[in-house]
């Protein structure tokens, strides 16, 4: 194992604790608190680009379906991930491995970013709102008035918190890296 | 942080627990399966079931439960949005109500679905070590060779590791903020900013120094773990759930009516075997 893979394992690793951190962080946008959890999973892909991303949720996931409480509202086990909100959980992987290649793509430039987290976030309604209605048996815009409306505009502000957190810290990822992210 | 655990685990030496965790595994995902597809019988038979499952597990059914408060407003939100409609008023519960009989039963059926994944979930987790799961786990991805089972491992560990460290750096940052009155900034962006930079900042050095040690201890993948073979006995329930999977529902309506259709089905089943 090449010494350059060995720490971007732990990065993984780092944003797939900081993910479940996410799920613990609430900061109130508006009336209702939000949870931070889809900045930290746009950020790993914007960060460590799109298969480490992918990783870092991934193993993130992994450590959820075995039970420790890591998923939104302190919740752990297969059961939250088979439950009608798994759907969003796969979606985070999808969201942070599109981000992340985009970003990669377009060299980290300001304006890609900010279509890659819109990409991504939408990556996870894509995901999630079928799995919803499909759990539930609900009707599409039963589904979509549950489990994406009232959160787009937190989601917005998180998708923009998480390009500008990735351009404060790409060039210490950098530095520390050696290589650009 | 432990206040948060919900679905632990809890010691025991009934059949379930000693029971092998990747069978438990397989079955918990048949379990949901059938659940997610079956219709009032099925979730009759597999409520059943899970009773005999406490007892046998030797666990307080009250322990399930206070694993299940957790979701019980979410629960409350999906019956609410499957029972409501909007039809014609004659075929509404309440006239005052906008809900039919259709549509109560379909809210209710969702949500005794709902309740019982949780519920084998929940049972599952509390018979089941974490240790035992991971392993269940690397065994369910050896088949597949592009994914590194032994780096998944070691990736799952960290993220324990960093977990409870990173917490604590969320709780300095927090308090740094108020003495300084960052909790009185407006703008949402900024109080992310505020909290997210200093967090990801130490976390990204406490990753780096630990990356070091690693290469610095000389890391392997290349060494074999040993997982031992599913004894033979322990696969016998997992394959009786597959083979009885197509014909829950026929097998649930005679358990549960008596019905004669059921009944041919069951001997017809029986014969097959």
């Amino acid at each position: 194992m090449q010494p350059d893979d060995l720490r971007m394992s732990v990065y993984a690793s780092l944003m797939a604790s900081l993910i479940a951190v996410g799920a613990y962080l609430m900061v109130p946008l508006g009336p209702v608190p939000v949870v931070l959890q889809n900045l930290f999973v746009l950020l790993a892909g914007l960060l460590l680009g799109g298969r480490w991303g992918l990783v870092s949720v991934g193993i993130y996931l992994l450590v959820g379906a075995m039970g420790l409480p890591v998923f939104a509202e302190g919740k752990g086990g297969i059961a939250h991930l088979v439950g009608p909100r798994g759907g969003y959980l796969f979606g985070f992987a999808a969201a942070a491995y599109v981000a992340g290649m985009l970003s990669e793509r377009g060299r980290s430039r300001m304006r890609v970013d900010v279509v890659a987290v819109a990409i991504g976030t939408l990556m996870v309604y894509a995901c999630g709102i079928p799995w919803l209605k499909m759990q539930t048996g609900m009707s599409w815009q039963k589904a979509l008035t549950v489990g994406m409306i009232p959160f787009l505009v937190p989601d917005a502000v998180k998708a923009a918190a998480a390009v500008v957190l990735a351009k404060t810290l790409r060039p210490l990822l950098r530095r520390k890296l050696g290589v650009a992210s | 942080m432990a206040r948060g655990i919900s679905f632990r685990y809890l010691p025991g030496g009934s059949i379930l627990h000693r029971w092998d965790a990747r069978c438990k595994l397989v079955a918990l995902c048949g379990v949901t399966t059938i659940l997610v597809h079956g219709a009032g019988g099925v979730l009759g038979l597999f409520s059943g079931i899970l009773l005999v499952g406490m007892w046998v597990s030797n666990l307080p059914c009250r322990l399930l439960l206070r694993n299940l408060r957790g979701w019980v407003v979410l629960m409350t939100v999906v019956f609410a949005a499957q029972a409501l409609d909007m039809g014609e008023q004659a075929m509404r519960l309440v006239s005052w109500l906008p809900v039919s009989w259709v549509s109560f039963d379909a809210a209710l059926l969702s949500v005794w679905r709902l309740a019982l994944i949780l519920a084998y979930s929940a049972l599952f987790s509390l018979v089941t070590r974490a240790r035992d799961v991971q392993e269940a786990l690397l065994w369910l991805l050896r088949p597949f060779p592009f994914l590194p089972a032994r780096r998944i491992a070691l990736m799952m560990g960290l993220v324990m590791r960093f977990l409870p460290s990173t917490l604590d750096a969320v709780e300095e940052v927090k308090l740094a903020n108020r003495s300084r009155l960052g909790d009185q900034v407006r703008n949402p962006l900024k109080r992310i900013k505020h909290l997210a930079i200093p967090v990801l900042r130490r976390a990204l050095g406490r990753a780096d120094e630990l990356a070091v040690a690693l290469v610095a201890r000389g890391y392997r993948e290349d060494l074999k773990s040993v997982i031992p073979p599913i004894p033979l006995l322990h696969t016998a329930p997992v394959a009786l759930l597959l083979v009885m999977a197509p014909f829950a529902e026929e097998l649930s309506g005679f358990l549960l009516t008596g019905s004669q259709e059921g009944l041919d089905l069951l001997l017809n089943f029986l014969q097959r075997i």
